[in-house]
């Protein structure tokens, strides 16, 4: 211990014997300290603002029409195309046709088990139409809601733009536009548009309103009332596809899953199996911000190795006479890497604030172009993961780039520079 | 056996050697160093000497006669190519790099021709070295330190930066750090080279006061007056032992 005291000692010595070099070199490994630790909060800060909206207008866990044994809980009922007859026994195969019958038993249930963790629970009837208005045309997807029970799942009322949701619910034939949807069409609120079904129903139906709830994805749908989307796929009314949750706390959805589905035997799907690209968007803004996180710490440890070669050099006759009052090649190694970490370290603090102070600026800049988002602005995480992650990264860096000067010192043949008088 | 002008008598090596205790031996050692061109520099061709606990030797020669190369030897810093060198018994060639660097630290003193002092360090922090690295406590270094310098008259200048000292006083601390962890034998490689005339003469005292109490010391020079001094002259050329000569007065 006293002689690592000793060493120490002799370490920090040297690194103020050149008070302008420590400087210059730790401001250096400061500045890409702070740019590791910027382009990893962003990173997570990305994801993080992404997947928050998505949880704020998505479903955290949707119970599907599915046992969970994956077989179909209920046959379809199909009607004849010509003489209306019903045909029992005819079941559809496709996962997009199974139905939940009895919903409100099922959703009642699903309350029950979840108790107060339930923040909001809607069911939901999805199809698809070809939606028509004036020249324009398109393939919708119709998702068939209860306006009141969607509206705190989602917080559809804050979403419109224009019209309401109470509106949806007061008028049978009418329909809510995502913002994708409207401008895709050319409608808006108060225009008539024709949908036609898959079975060739046709419906003319009035927009009530425009929505727009930030996701591209979801501003691209058509919201209409429960009743109409199982007319139009001629289901029951006790029928719809799935029931839709959101909790108080999305990251215990795996754990309410599992506790539905042991309740009412369905298949219970979170929210990242639902959006399993939810990531997707990222993938290569991740792998360009890693790379810099990477490049910016790889160049903090040669500017550090930089500094070491010449302390090194410099400081050949100290050590030689160290060595020849008895210090040991691993004593000489050790000082030097112990001056290697004590810049990364003097650098993880200097960088660490710049840091703080260069996020706090980059969070009022707006994002757009860069999420999927609109309106949004840079995202940043603030969290400690992502300081101390950059820190131990710049410690690494700081003390492999003076290790190959240190050694170098440390096997320097004392004899060789005492005799040349250096 | 010869006599000079002056009545001294001087003794063949192999007589004195049946009298006294090794120190250090050199067994037909030779030092070699690989050189760019291919033929290889020899700094210490063949060299059997044999220094007693107690002796004052002066090792004596132009510059590149191998003296600084010799000290090194003795001291562990330099590994011979072929040959042996064995302190206090001990074969230096077996010993790992550790072990000689802690036997170097606890039983042989330096100096060089510069005191290579630390700078940064104050002068009691500098003397306080060599204890510290053979695992001394700082409080014990310290009264140490303080005690080494008192007995040599420099306590007034304990908490100066070497920096603010002379030559010749710089390479007196120079020689109590040598002396630090009391050793066996102490090392000097012209100690008084950088200083005047009158300044290496004191310092020649100094370390002349030294062996009086019983320490063993080799120094080199290049300066026939001072090598006179030591009453054990081995005069080197060409990495050879050119000639040896004992005094006794």
């Amino acid at each position: 211990m006293a002689r690592f005291a000793l060493i120490a000692q002799i370490a920090l010595r040297q690194l103020r014997s050149h008070p302008r070099r420590f400087v210059v070199t730790v401001t250096a490994a400061a500045l890409c300290v702070a740019v590791a630790v910027t382009a990893l909060s962003m990173i997570a800060g990305a994801r993080s603002a992404y997947t928050g909206r998505l949880l704020e207008v998505g479903a955290h866990l949707t119970v599907k029409a599915v046992d969970v044994r994956g077989r179909r809980t209920d046959l379809l009922l199909d009607v004849g195309p010509a003489t209306g007859a019903v045909e029992l026994g005819r079941t559809a195969e496709r996962a997009d046709r199974l139905r939940l019958r009895n919903v409100m038993t099922v959703l009642r249930s699903v309350e029950r088990t979840l108790g107060d963790e339930l923040e909001a629970a809607s069911p939901y009837l999805s199809t698809q139409v070809l939606a028509t208005y004036g020249t324009n045309e398109g393939v919708l997807t119709l998702k068939g809601i209860m306006p009141e029970r969607e509206s705190r799942l989602v917080g559809l009322d804050r979403a419109m733009e224009s019209g309401s949701v109470k509106r949806l619910g007061a008028t049978r034939f009418g329909i809510l536009l995502g913002r994708g949807a409207a401008v895709a069409l050319g409608a808006g609120t108060g225009d008539r548009i024709r949908i036609v079904s898959m079975t060739g129903d046709i419906f003319n139906v009035e927009v009530v309103g425009v929505y727009d709830l930030g996701v591209d994805a979801a501003n691209r749908d058509g919201l209409v009332n429960l009743r109409l989307a199982q007319t139009i796929e001629r289901a029951l009314p006790s029928e719809a596809s799935a029931i839709a949750l959101q909790l108080r706390h999305p990251s215990r959805a795996a754990a309410a899953a599992r506790r539905i589905e042991r309740a009412s035997r369905r298949e219970v799907e979170t929210w990242e199996e639902t959006y399993p690209g939810a990531d997707s968007p990222f993938g290569a803004l991740r792998i360009v911000l890693f790379a810099i996180a990477a490049i910016a710490l790889t160049v903090a440890g040669f500017a550090i190795s930089s500094t070491m070669i010449a302390a090194t050099h410099e400081g050949r006759g100290e050590a030689a006479t160290l060595r020849s009052i008895g210090m040991t090649a691993r004593a000489v190694l050790l000082a030097y890497l112990l001056q290697g970490a004590v810049i990364a370290l003097v650098a993880c603090a200097a960088g660490s604030i710049v840091a703080a102070l260069s996020m706090a600026l980059l969070t009022t800049l707006p994002g757009g172009g860069i999420l999927p988002l609109e309106g949004a602005t840079l995202p940043i995480e603030w969290s400690a993961r992502w300081f101390a992650i950059a820190c131990a990264g710049m410690l690494v860096a700081g003390i492999a780039g003076a290790l190959v000067p240190a050694r170098s010192a440390a096997r320097r043949r004392a004899a060789v520079v005492l005799r040349s008088g250096a | 056996m010869t006599t000079n002008t002056r009545g001294t008598v001087f003794l063949r090596p192999e007589a004195r050697a049946r009298h006294l205790e090794p120190l250090v031996e050199l067994e037909h050692a030779r030092v070699e160093y690989p050189a760019d061109e291919g033929v290889p520099t020899v700094a210490i061709a063949d060299l059997s000497i044999a220094v007693a606990r107690g002796e004052l030797v002066a090792v004596v020669g132009p510059q590149r006669s191998g003296r600084s190369t010799l000290l090194h030897l003795m001291a562990g810093l330099e590994r011979p190519t072929s040959g042996r060198v064995a302190f206090d018994g001990t074969d230096l060639g077996t010993l790992p790099d550790a072990r000689l660097d802690a036997l170097r630290c606890r039983a042989i003193g330096i100096v060089h021709s510069e005191s290579f002092l630390l700078d940064g360090l104050s002068v009691l922090e500098n003397v306080m070295l060599p204890m510290r690295l053979a695992g001394a406590g700082r409080r014990a270094a310290r009264e140490r330190a303080r005690e080494l310098l008192e007995r040599h008259d420099l306590a007034a200048i304990a908490a100066s930066a070497p920096a603010a000292l002379t030559l010749e006083q710089q390479q007196y601390i120079a020689v109590v750090r040598a002396l630090a962890n009391d050793p066996l034998l102490l090392l000097a490689d012209e100690p008084g080279r950088h200083l005047d005339p009158d300044g290496a003469g004191r310092l020649h005292d100094f370390l002349g006061s030294l062996h009086r109490n019983g320490l063993t010391i080799v120094y080199a020079t290049g300066d026939q007056a001072l090598a006179l001094r030591a009453r054990r002259r081995l005069h080197l050329a060409d990495g050879r032992i050119d000639s040896e000569e004992e005094a006794f007065e």
